[in-house]
């Protein structure tokens, strides 16, 4: 008998059995085949078009708009995404676990293809929180403009928790509430972005900015993208993608109060690091604990 | 499994032994996961005038329930419950998990609001390493490396943490103590736990064999790549620059990366 062995044996029954549990599972997975990171199959490119990074990369924030104003910019004539492209990519999700590669900003290059001129990129709102992530992106589209889509801190984590209570079908705990307020984390995440990409290379918008003026901050986003003026059918305008449709989670006055006190630090920090964010009361009314 | 539902809290003690009184702690440790709290904990429970009834454990997580808003003031006595001691004796807690979940420091003001509170750091990315080690050993449907990354990353994001507990507590009703230096000088270091927990500082000179550590991880250590220990400094720098501004008393010195320049990126 090996001195593991012996160890393992000193340990309490639930804590083998839970080890035992954990290696079927691990063994299950292994049998299944290991899921490789990131999208699946790179789209085939349709003749004359050329494939190349991303022109631009949308990185948060997830309940914050980002599938409404994704829409938005792909209706934008020179922007072009290939047959049966998702939004969100996720194609740095796995790379936590396994090391970045040569070979994989080589890969990500073919999830862009477009015809030549044309524009193309992606928007995984996970990425800004994904704290390795943020440099993985440059190291694969060191050009690519970087976009990000803020919302009031409180209404992202109602409608974050609205968003996990729906997906996992099974009711909310401590875990759920500590990981939707740190996605709130906004100045915290941008420090890992400005770390990665120069300022000027960033775009960062406010989903309630957007959805008063769609007209006028598109026409910014265009401009951000190099893209040439063109005016969008205010149709297109009024419905947001995405919407949940789960039951409304509503934050008692309680709650409230807390999330307002424990964001102001972080609102406070993002003040000073976006200056030109618009964080009045009426737009974000979270912003009252950093303001009085 | 979420903890949802679960009574988290270990609930009253059994029974309060006669002529023992009960009060709001005198300190609560609100900081931070495995950063040898259990051991420092044990250290300051050596003090002849620090009390624990028997059954109260070191980690209440009294407040761990209410992160959905249903707290009511009328808990408070409950919590209070876990606090007796005889006359002119201390009681307290140490739940590492208070700090990061943000809705405990304000109810654990309104619960206590005079206590003291102790926070231990450790260099945040072998407090990681740690934590990883104990999360791949936890079973749970809803774990995936990368939530227990980002998990791990979070709670070594003390910079934030601080200044939300600093937000609710005024800042000399709490004391920032660093692991590294609770082991290089345990007995200088529980000199300074006794002084801010106003207690007689002498104790921590008699005490033997303080080294010994408790609730060291009973199995195998996960590892870190070099890649993902240079991918975790990166990260985690200007958190432990607003850190090191935030609690000028630091010692960068003693966690690796940030110890060769302050504010220079490793």
């Amino acid at each position: 008998m090996t001195a593991a062995h012996r160890s393992a044996r000193n340990l309490p029954l639930t804590v083998r059995a839970r080890q035992g549990a954990i290696r079927v599972l691990r063994a299950a997975r292994k049998i299944r085949g290991h899921r490789p990171p990131g999208p699946g199959k790179s789209p085939r490119v349709p003749a004359g078009w050329v494939v190349a990074p991303p022109d631009f990369v949308g990185i948060g924030s997830q309940k914050a708009g980002t599938s409404w104003w994704s829409a938005l910019i792909h209706e934008h004539p020179d922007v072009h995404r290939a047959g049966g492209q998702p939004k969100e990519l996720h194609f740095f999700d796995g790379y936590w676990e396994q090391p970045f590669t040569d070979a994989d900003v080589e890969r990500y290059a073919r999830y862009f293809p477009r015809p030549p001129g044309g524009s193309a990129g992606e928007w995984t709102p996970s990425y800004m929180i994904d704290f390795w992530t943020p440099e993985l992106v440059h190291r694969a589209a060191p050009q690519a403009r970087i976009l990000v889509l803020l919302r009031d801190p409180l209404e992202r984590y109602r409608s974050g928790m609205a968003h996990t209570d729906d997906m996992d079908r099974r009711s909310l705990g401590r875990q759920d509430a500590m990981g939707a307020f740190g996605r709130g984390l906004y100045a915290q995440q941008l420090r890992r972005v400005f770390a990665a990409f120069p300022r000027e290379q960033v775009l960062i918008l406010q989903y309630e900015r957007c959805r008063a003026d769609p007209q006028g901050e598109l026409a910014r986003t265009f401009r951000f993208l190099g893209l040439r003026d063109v005016v969008i059918d205010p149709a297109r305008f009024d419905r947001p993608v995405n919407a949940t449709t789960a039951r409304r989670v509503e934050l008692g006055d309680e709650l409230r109060a807390a999330l307002t006190t424990a964001y102001a630090p972080d609102l406070a920090q993002l003040a000073t690091l976006v200056p030109d964010l618009d964080l009045d009361l009426d737009l974000w009314p979270s912003v009252q604990a950093t303001s009085r | 499994m979420t903890s949802a539902g679960k009574a988290l809290d270990r609930g009253e003690p059994a029974s309060v032994p006669a002529g023992w009184e009960v009060r709001p702690p005198d300190f609560v440790g609100v900081g931070t996961a495995r950063s040898g709290t259990t051991w420092w904990d044990e250290l300051i429970h050596a003090h002849p005038d620090v009390h624990r009834v028997p059954g109260v454990p070191k980690e209440v997580h009294f407040f761990d329930r209410y992160w959905d808003g249903s707290w009511s003031d009328a808990a408070i006595p409950r919590y209070h419950a876990s606090f007796a001691r005889p006359a002119g004796g201390l009681a307290g807690e140490w739940t590492p998990g208070y700090m990061v979940d943000f809705w405990v420091p304000p109810l654990l003001r309104r619960a206590a609001p005079e206590t003291r509170l102790l926070v231990l750091l450790r260099d945040p990315i072998e407090r990681f390493r740690s934590g990883l080690t104990l999360t791949e050993n936890r079973l749970t449907l809803s774990w995936t490396p990368r939530a227990a990354a980002n998990g791990g990353f979070q709670r070594g994001c003390y910079a934030d943490q601080l200044q939300r507990l600093w937000g609710v507590f005024p800042r000399e009703q709490v004391v920032v103590l660093q692991y590294e230096r609770c082991v290089a000088d345990p007995r200088g270091e529980l000199r300074r736990t006794f002084e801010f927990l106003g207690l007689d500082p002498a104790p921590a000179d008699a005490l033997t064999a303080p080294e010994r550590r408790v609730n060291a991880t009973r199995v195998s250590k996960a590892a870190l790549s070099e890649e993902q220990r240079a991918a975790l400094a990166r990260a985690f720098a200007p958190e432990v620059e607003r850190l090191s501004e935030l609690v000028p008393g630091l010692d960068l010195s003693l966690w690796g990366p940030y110890g060769l320049g302050r504010g220079s990126r490793p």
